[in-house]
């Protein structure tokens, strides 16, 4: 049954901690790599969180950030000050 | 279900009804199974144009680069209107085959069924 | 963990920002000040309940935008100021960006228009926001690609006529069609269109896929507008989902209308989306993704899912999608022998493609392409070589709702040519599809207005009655269109690469 959300992003520097921090809050996501793009799929929910993606760069973020490297996504949207979350809702 | 519209009407004519032919018609008309021209073809006809002649001298020499064109005999042909059997009679008119404007006419040639054995 | 909101939290800051700014009118009659939501006969409760689920207010809107377009600018900048046209992977290639150019970039316009006119027409002032929002998004689309393609201009056929083209040529006539129904229904429908069916379920599509193909293809302008854009698109399609979710929640007798118009937009869209996968297939000379395979991503996975997620609503897959998903492994090839054999009509060149690429379609599409469409190619492929070139010199029927030629075949026989036929006013109307056909007879009121190009040809509003007539009145050369190799383009290009010392490509 047809049920992953994805979120896709670019495949530049800025893009990279918040990949990082997905593989690592997200057990079961699967990262495809194509020209330019990142998509990284995952089963029912997949979250970001604000938390992580600072461990991983170093220094505070906004997640409201991502709409620099955001390219698309799946799935219902959720988004406060400390993560974002797509999942649905089967 | 018709369409939905603030008003008190919503009524216009069809932008291809035949009054805007000056007498010519539409016609529409595809040999099956020769795809490598890609659509039926439409043509502006007169309405007094044999059917034999429309075949024979505007029809067929569309498909010229087809192999199947120097072999067709129309008479031998399968022929359909609106997707429906249908005989037509060479020697008569369109208008005296019951060809409308916007006709939708279908040949199939038995034993011409295009190129590869898959109707290109 | 450490908490973040110091200040107004992201959540205050949007109730505060895109709540309270209107008014009840007292004067005037609510109904007369917003007289287009409601003859759809969607029924709204409570217009607060439209949630942005990024909570973007107009603070944070003109920050991110203002960093995207620096971000873009400064890499179109580059772009011209260091030739990058050298870089593209072929000549060939420049053909997608033709497309996008005539038939993309006028739609980003267009929905510019359509978001102006939804800011202004529905009483939620949450959702006159988004709209208000997006309105300026897809002026930013539009611009762009046009600051984007004009290096292009300078050195490649077939961009200079865009505004005159989007109205006039009849390839162009189908993503017109597309838009400008969506425009002239009401603005529930528009958004359903355009936020949901379009943007949510299908330009994944065209933005992803294809654009990761311009970045596979060296083509840094296109890459850079195109993720640029989808930035945005993402929190349109987000939006997408949301303003249904929130019609469907407001009251039960808008889920058959919304129903009704996600059976026909994704049709609509599916109609359309074939000529992005025919660039997929065929423009693209370095591969990504066939369409096969990005339908099944993006469609049979991704769009399943979301169906899946609305069933809740009582919502169903939208109709005739079995009928999509059997022609995945058709479309482009019946798509790119149509642009083949018309191409003399067109601002585009088109080729037959080489050895190396027939082979990766055989291996994405199997029997099928093996049987049918390879032997085909190679028919032609003789004709050209005995300077036969084959074009199509007579007008095609085109269906009265895609205004896509009717190339395409039965659902379960891919050698016969489908096209059925509806009557209304007296006057018999030609569809491509079931899909189609459905369409025209919930509305035969509207689509018997569809200006069709070979029938307005035919009644003698385009300028004449020949090919020759018909070019000159979309101010195309005779340069512009054909075959491609042997173009102005592909001499250029084996110019260019014979300076640089590379191999020149002859017709493969």
């Amino acid at each position: 049954m047809a049920e992953n959300v994805f979120i896709a992003l670019q495949n530049n520097p800025d893009a990279q901690p918040i990949i990082e921090a997905i593989i690592q809050d997200n057990e079961h996501a699967i990262v495809n790599e194509s020209p330019g793009m990142v998509k990284i799929d995952c089963p029912k929910r997949l979250v970001i969180k604000r938390e992580t993606v600072e461990e991983k760069l170093g220094r505070e973020f906004e997640l409201q950030d991502i709409h620099l490297t955001l390219i698309s996504l799946s799935g219902n949207m959720d988004e406060d000050e400390d993560e974002i979350v797509l999942q649905w809702n089967f | 279900m018709a369409v939905k519209f603030i008003g008190d009407s919503y009524d216009f004519p069809c932008a291809n009804q035949v009054e805007n032919y000056g007498g010519d018609m539409n016609l529409y008309i595809v040999w099956d199974h020769h795809l490598i021209y890609c659509a039926p073809n439409a043509y502006r006809v007169p309405v007094n144009i044999k059917f034999r002649d429309f075949l024979e001298q505007v029809f067929a020499p569309d498909y010229k680069q087809h192999p199947d064109a120097e072999k067709v005999k129309w008479d031998e042909g399968v022929w359909q209107m609106e997707n429906e059997a249908w005989t037509p009679d060479f020697d008569k008119t369109l208008e005296e085959n019951n060809i409308a404007h916007n006709s939708f006419i279908r040949v199939n040639t038995p034993g011409l069924e295009g190129m590869h054995g898959v109707g290109n | 963990m450490t908490t973040k909101a110091k200040r107004l939290n992201m959540n205050q800051k949007y109730q505060l920002m895109t709540r309270g700014l209107d008014w009840e009118t007292t004067y005037q009659d609510m109904d007369d000040v917003f007289p287009y939501d409601k003859y759809e006969g969607i029924k709204i409760k409570d217009w607060d309940k439209w949630q942005d689920p990024f909570r973007l207010t107009v603070d944070a809107y003109w920050k991110y935008q203002s960093e995207k377009e620096r971000k873009l600018y400064a890499i179109l900048d580059s772009v011209a100021q260091n030739n990058s046209q050298l870089s593209i992977s072929d000549a060939r290639y420049m053909n997608a960006v033709k497309i996008w150019m005539q038939g993309v970039t006028p739609l980003e316009y267009n929905a510019f228009r359509g978001f102006c006119t939804l800011g202004r027409g529905f009483r939620g002032a949450g959702a006159r926001v988004a709209c208000q929002f997006q309105a300026i998004d897809e002026m930013r689309h539009h611009q762009t690609q046009i600051h984007a393609f004009s290096h292009y201009n300078k050195f490649f056929n077939g961009m200079n006529q865009q505004s005159r083209i989007r109205d006039r040529a009849w390839y162009l006539s189908i993503p017109k069609s597309y838009f400008e129904d969506a425009m002239t229904a009401g603005p529930f429908e528009f958004i359903t269109a355009i936020s949901f069916s379009f943007e949510y379920v299908l330009t994944n599509l065209l933005f992803m896929p294809f654009v990761s193909g311009a970045a596979y293809n060296g083509d840094l302008a296109t890459t850079t507008f195109g993720f640029s854009a989808q930035s945005d698109e993402s929190r349109h399609m987000t939006l997408g989902l949301e303003i249904i979710k929130f019609m469907l929640e407001q009251h039960e007798d808008n889920v058959p209308i919304i129903q009704g118009w996600l059976d026909k937009w994704f049709w609509r869209g599916y109609r359309l989306l074939g000529l992005v996968g025919t660039m997929m297939d065929y423009m693209l000379p370095k591969k990504v993704m066939s369409w096969r395979q990005a339908w099944e991503i993006y469609w049979e996975e991704n769009g399943v899912a979301l169906f899946n997620d609305l069933a809740r609503y009582g919502i169903k897959m939208p109709k005739h999608h079995e009928t999509a998903t059997k022609e995945k492994n058709r479309i482009t090839h019946e798509f790119w022998s149509t642009i083949y054999q018309f191409s003399h009509a067109t601002a585009l060149y088109t080729w037959i493609p080489g050895n190396e690429e027939l082979d990766w379609l055989s291996a994405e599409y199997g029997e099928l392409f093996d049987t049918v469409y390879r032997p085909r190619y190679e028919y032609w492929k003789e004709l050209d070589d005995k300077g036969e070139r084959f074009f199509q010199e007579r007008l095609p029927v085109v269906c009265n709702v895609c205004q896509i030629p009717i190339f395409h075949t039965m659902p379960d026989d891919p050698l016969k040519n489908c096209c059925l036929v509806s009557e209304y006013k007296g006057t018999k109307h030609q569809m491509c599809s079931e899909g189609c056909l459905d369409i025209f007879n919930n509305e035969p009121e509207k689509y018997c207005q569809a200006y069709i190009p070979p029938q307005q040809i035919y009644q003698g509003n385009c300028g004449g009655a020949t090919l020759d007539d018909y070019r000159k009145w979309l101010h195309i050369r005779d340069e512009d269109t054909g075959e491609y190799y042997g173009s102005e383009d592909h001499q250029m290009w084996e110019k260019w690469k014979a300076q640089a010392g590379k191999p020149t490509d002859e017709a493969a």
